[in-house]
């Protein structure tokens, strides 16, 4: 029985009891049962709707690696590959592992958030990559980590436990506002690291608290509030004498969106090149290995930043389209999975997926077409750095745990 | 058809994602597909859990989010098809763009030749160092190249940050760099990141200083130039030739009027270029094509003799006291037009443009101390005519029945025929007693002239003087083939009035003693060296004038031959009485012989008659203007030569000189006569 009232106090304490006796079978015989039944809708554990495009798009994803590895030094094929592989791991712990255990951790899980934004502070473990902050080097290994990427997710888990305690229904105003307090602290937090980031945080969790059952009356004023206050930040931030509270070169992004013109050096130059590599990619591409405005080195951040450009100019508008599909794919089999099951803590996680998908593809391949504002935010499965890649894969994994434990609680 | 079938190919596309799409949304439910955003349907089935209302209510805020996600995919594949599909093209030339650069190979230049194929200005190999535009940022570096080629570093810094010679690829350091200085760059060349060595040809000009306003100089291609050559690449009924900044094109002279022979094909090799500009990979290439020779109709010797006689002329002045501090000589073949000889003083050096002029360079010859020795005065400079002009008026007269050939004035010194108190000098204050049009040429007798203009001014065309002067070409272009021709000025009624704007009525309007004046061509008529040799060809040739020309063929650039030759044109042809004419010849061959002993003691010696007249211009607060033309043989006329001399004094003493001189080059019989004229005639 769930819990229905919603003006109920969450605890603070997370008990687990529900999903006790869902983890008992072993992994090498679930896999052993796969292998050796037919699947079955009813009893499949791993779905291949999800599972398929997620595998095809990091093969495009390691595909365009590899060719901007061919050019960038910064670009290494094997880096990537580990982060595929340590992805796949989590991914696959993830999906052993039951999801619904998370819906009573929120407390925790704002402790992780919290962890994770004082991380990159820390003097000895902090790594300034290319002037952004946000980076850690964790000592002696010299691995690199991006602790924001992870607070995405972690972030998502956060808002869809608080959320799902109302049961689909926020009846009280009260409890609107508290939740998006509550989404507001990581928001404003990673404000401070990266801007990009704390952008799909907002979006995920505003589409979380919205499918939460949140009224229309109450979510149309909060976005009316939101432009208000963003278009307050953006006058004080280009107003001397005001507080500036974006970077210069983040009101610079701003304007160049508007105009490209204005910066033909800087931003303007990058986002020219970027939609000349799009453009000049015609209905085939230029095959791979042959992009000129990636491969001599016109367009900057060719393998992070503007993947898509990287990947659009070799593959053209045919490629594209089957990159856009395999997307689209993901997207509505997770969105249909979520009107499958009956979790509410199952389909808001899914909802918040989605929708860091949905604005992370926006604005990385709207940005390279010139649609959307210059930000570092990287393409889900495409774009190269390790951690992007284990997040994107783990969240893959949170999927596949929801479909495996579709069914309702014994 | 391969478009068609492309857009039919997307659009299945396109409807296949979006039908798989709405599939995946609506699978689960058996309803009919609807696409209610935001609040569910009424609950007609039962599917879940009845106990909790709120999967309902999940189901329209997913199916929203689904609407979303779709939006933006379909968003961005819209965008795409634009991109991609629509304006790809453009995007494409704007990559090509990015990673392509043309370098150009500069082709050599035609040759300059006189008529019998000497070379007035060829080309010769020339090292030349040159740098990309980024040198210009090492300090070190700009300092050790300045030292290595002698030039002071800010000159190198100069050179390296000019954009004139293109914005992207080699600036150009230094042309004609020594052996030495090319070897240690080669050897050191580690030294020298992004400088190197390059062959280019380079202007040279055997005989220096001569003939160098007609043969001009040559420059980079200036802003004004550039503009004007991309609209006349866009108006494409003259496309010619494209240039880019930094091409060198010829900006005086030959070498500017016959741009588009003497200009090359560049060499062009395509090169593809990272983003830092580095090489790598070539693409393909052409070899330039040298520009096509020119052949003048100058003959070396000839514009020797002019350019030694005008200086001898000039020199001749100075001696007698006046300033002579510039002139000008032109001959010209009194049967075909062609120009034979152009001088003009002072002269310039045209090595000092090779490879760009300084700054300095440029200064002292632009500036007016030094009597702008870049003009040239045979075709741009303009003088008062004086004395020369008189055949004209003899002819106005005549013809106009003004004059018989009979009719006779008493000079006494004073013409006094507007009245006393309007009477007007000749220059011999004792007279020359009666004298008739003939020998009022011979003589130079102002009082027949005055006589002239004032029965023209008292006649019924008023403007009889002009419209004869206007009739044999003065006051307009000659159409001669050289850059920056003046027009000169014959001044009439409605001039004067105009151009003394700011005085009196009175003042403004035209009298008869400007009549007079015109008539023995002092006052505001103003003609060009060049004009009067056309003018004394007409006399020569009884009327028929040739369109004076400086090219005379193009030549072939292979197998000899020409590919292009000047024809000869006549300009004008004026009927005139034979009888009129011939009373002219008799009266120029009178000044050269009969007018007085000292001027036919230089003639004399030559095997040929020769028919000309003298000339002194008054300017105001000036020496006066020294003028002599004349042609040779008198009989049959072939040549014919106009010299002046600014400030120079008396046409008989010192412009004569400088026709004398050319005469005894052609006739190959020195002027022995040391005779110095004492009259004074204007």
């Amino acid at each position: 029985m769930k819990k229905l009232q919603s003006n109920q106090k969450y605890s603070f304490t997370a008990p687990a009891k529900r999903s006790k006796g869902r983890r008992k079978p072993s992994l090498s015989k679930s896999v052993y049962k796969m292998a050796a039944t037919p699947r079955s809708a009813l009893n499949a554990k791993l779905s291949l709707s999800i599972g398929l495009p997620a595998l095809f798009l990091t093969i495009v994803g390691l595909i365009t690696v590899y060719s901007a590895s061919l050019t960038i030094e910064d670009a290494s094929l094997p880096r990537q590959l580990i982060g595929v592989a340590f992805g796949l791991i989590a991914a696959g712990i993830m999906w052993r592992f039951d999801y619904r255990n998370l819906s009573d951790m929120t407390t925790a899980l704002l402790i992780a958030d919290l962890i994770l934004f004082v991380l990159p502070l820390i003097p000895g473990l902090s790594y300034s990559a290319k002037g952004m902050a946000g980076w850690i080097s964790i000592p002696f290994i010299g691995l690199r980590l991006q602790p924001s990427e992870v607070m995405k997710l972690v972030t998502i888990f956060y808002i869809a436990g608080l959320a799902c305690k109302y049961n689909g229904n926020i009846r009280s105003l009260d409890a609107y506002v508290k939740l998006c307090i509550q989404l507001l602290i990581p928001v404003v937090l990673l404000m401070t690291q990266d801007l990009g980031t704390s952008l799909i945080v907002l979006v995920a969790g505003a589409a979380i608290i919205i499918c939460a059952g949140s009224k229309k009356e109450w979510v149309i004023p909060t976005l009316v509030l939101l432009v208000v206050v963003v278009a307050i930040v953006v006058f004080c931030s280009v107003t001397p004498g005001l507080p500036h509270i974006l970077h210069d070169y983040q009101i610079k992004r701003l304007l160049v969106f508007v105009d490209p013109s204005i910066d033909p050096s800087g931003d303007g130059y990058n986002l020219k090149q970027a939609t000349i590599a799009v453009g000049s990619g015609g209905f085939l591409g230029k095959g791979l290995g042959h992009a000129t405005q990636a491969g001599q080195g016109f367009l900057p951040e060719a393998h992070t930043d503007f993947a898509f450009a990287l990947f659009a100019e070799q593959f053209g508008f045919l490629g594209s389209m089957i990159l856009l599909a395999l997307y689209a794919w993901l997207i509505f089999s997770t969105i249909r999975l979520a009107f499958e099951i009956e979790d509410v803590f199952g389909k808001l996680v899914l909802v918040g997926i989605v929708g860091m998908w949905s604005f992370q593809i926006l604005e990385n391949i709207g940005m390279c077409m010139g649609i959307m504002p210059i930000t570092g935010i990287p393409l889900p499965f495409i774009s190269y750095g390790a951690t992007s890649m284990v997040v994107q894969l783990f969240s893959v994994g949170v999927v596949e745990s929801v479909y495996r434990h579709r069914k309702k609680a014994a | 058809m391969n478009q068609v079938a492309l857009i039919v190919l997307i659009v299945a596309i396109i409807v296949v994602v979006c039908l798989g799409a709405l599939w995946i949304i609506y699978h689960a439910k058996k309803g009919p597909i609807k696409l209610s955003l935001g609040r569910p349907k009424p609950a007609t089935e039962t599917k879940h859990d009845a106990s909790s209302s709120t999967v309902k209510d999940f189901d329209g805020r997913l199916r929203g989010l689904g609407a979303v996600s779709g939006a933006i995919l379909a968003l961005l594949a819209g965008k795409l098809w634009f991109m991609q599909l629509l304006d790809s093209k453009d995007y494409e030339s704007a990559a090509r763009s990015n990673s392509t650069r043309i370098i150009k190979t500069p082709a050599p230049r035609g040759r300059i030749l006189d008529r019998n194929g000497v070379e007035l200005v060829t080309n010769r190999p020339s090292l030349c160092v040159v740098a990309t535009p980024e040198v210009a940022q090492d300090q070190n570096e700009v300092a050790h190249l300045a030292l290595v080629l002698g030039m002071p570093k800010e000159a190198v810094q100069r050179k390296l940050s000019d954009e004139s010679t293109g914005e992207v690829g080699y600036r150009l350091v230094a042309t004609n760099v020594d052996r030495q200085s090319v070897a240690y760059i080669q050897e050191h060349i580690d030294l020298f990141p992004g400088v190197s060595v390059q062959e280019r040809t380079e202007r040279a000009y055997p005989y220096g200083t001569m003939a160098a306003h007609v043969l001009g100089y040559t420059g980079s291609i200036t802003q004004e130039q550039l503009e004007k050559n991309k609209q006349d690449q866009e108006s494409d009924t003259q496309p010619g030739i494209a240039y880019q900044a930094g091409d060198t094109v010829g900006q005086a002279g030959i070498e500017y009027q016959y741009e588009s022979v003497l200009q090359g094909v560049p060499g062009e090799q395509e090169t593809y270029v990272d983003a830092e500009g580095n090489i790598v990979g070539y693409g393909t290439a052409t070899l330039p094509t040298a520009g096509s020779d020119v052949r003048l109709t100058l003959d070396a010797g000839i514009q020797h003799a002019a350019e030694e006689g005008l200086k001898s002329a000039i020199q001749a002045g100075k001696s007698k006291g006046y300033k002579a501090t510039a002139g000008a000589a032109c001959v010209l073949s009194a049967k075909t037009g062609e120009v034979l000889a152009m001088a003009s003083y002072p002269e310039f050096e045209p090595t000092l443009f090779i490879g760009g002029i300084s700054s300095d360079d440029w200064t002292s010859l632009s500036d007016e101390k030094s009597g702008y020795p870049l003009m040239n005065r045979a075709v741009s400079g303009t003088y008062v005519s004086a004395s020369t002009i008189k055949p004209l008026s003899t002819l106005t007269a005549l013809d106009n029945q003004l004059f018989s050939a009979d009719t006779t004035v008493d000079c006494v010194g004073f013409w006094t025929g507007f009245g006393t108190d309007y009477g007007q000098w000749c220059w011999k204050h004792s007279g020359h007693g009666w004298m008739n049009l003939r020998n009022g040429i011979v003589n130079s007798c102002n009082s027949v002239f005055y006589e002239v203009g004032k029965r023209v001014w008292e006649s019924d065309n008023k403007n009889a003087l002009q419209d004869k002067f206007s009739e044999w070409g003065l006051g307009k272009t000659t159409g001669i083939d050289l850059p920056a021709e003046a027009e000169g000025r014959v001044p009439t009624p409605e001039w004067k009035w105009n151009y003394f704007n700011y005085a009196s009525d009175e003042d403004r309007a035209w009298k008869g003693g400007d009549s007079t004046n015109l008539a023995i061509g002092q006052g505001d008529i103003l003609v060009t060296p060049l004009q009067m040799v056309l003018v004394y060809s007409g006399l020569a040739n009884n009327g028929v004038m040739y369109k004076p020309h400086v090219l005379k063929s193009v030549e072939a650039k292979e197998g000899g031959g020409t590919v292009m030759e000047s024809k000869v044109e006549e300009l004008y042809h004026i009927s005139e009485d034979q009888a009129y004419m011939d009373l002219v010849h008799s009266g120029l061959q009178g000044v050269i012989y009969e007018e007085e002993d000292a001027l036919a003691s230089h003639f004399k010696n030559l095997p040929v008659t020769v028919a000309g007249k003298t000339g002194t211009g008054e300017v105001n607060g000036k020496d006066p203007t020294s003028w002599f033309c004349c042609y040779a043989p008198a009989e049959d006329p072939q040549y014919v030569i106009s010299v002046v001399v600014e400030e120079g004094g008396y046409g008989e003493s010192v412009a004569m000189r400088g026709a004398r001189d050319i005469l005894g080059y052609i006739y190959n019989s020195p002027d022995t006569s040391n005779a110095v004229s004492t009259t004074q005639i204007l």
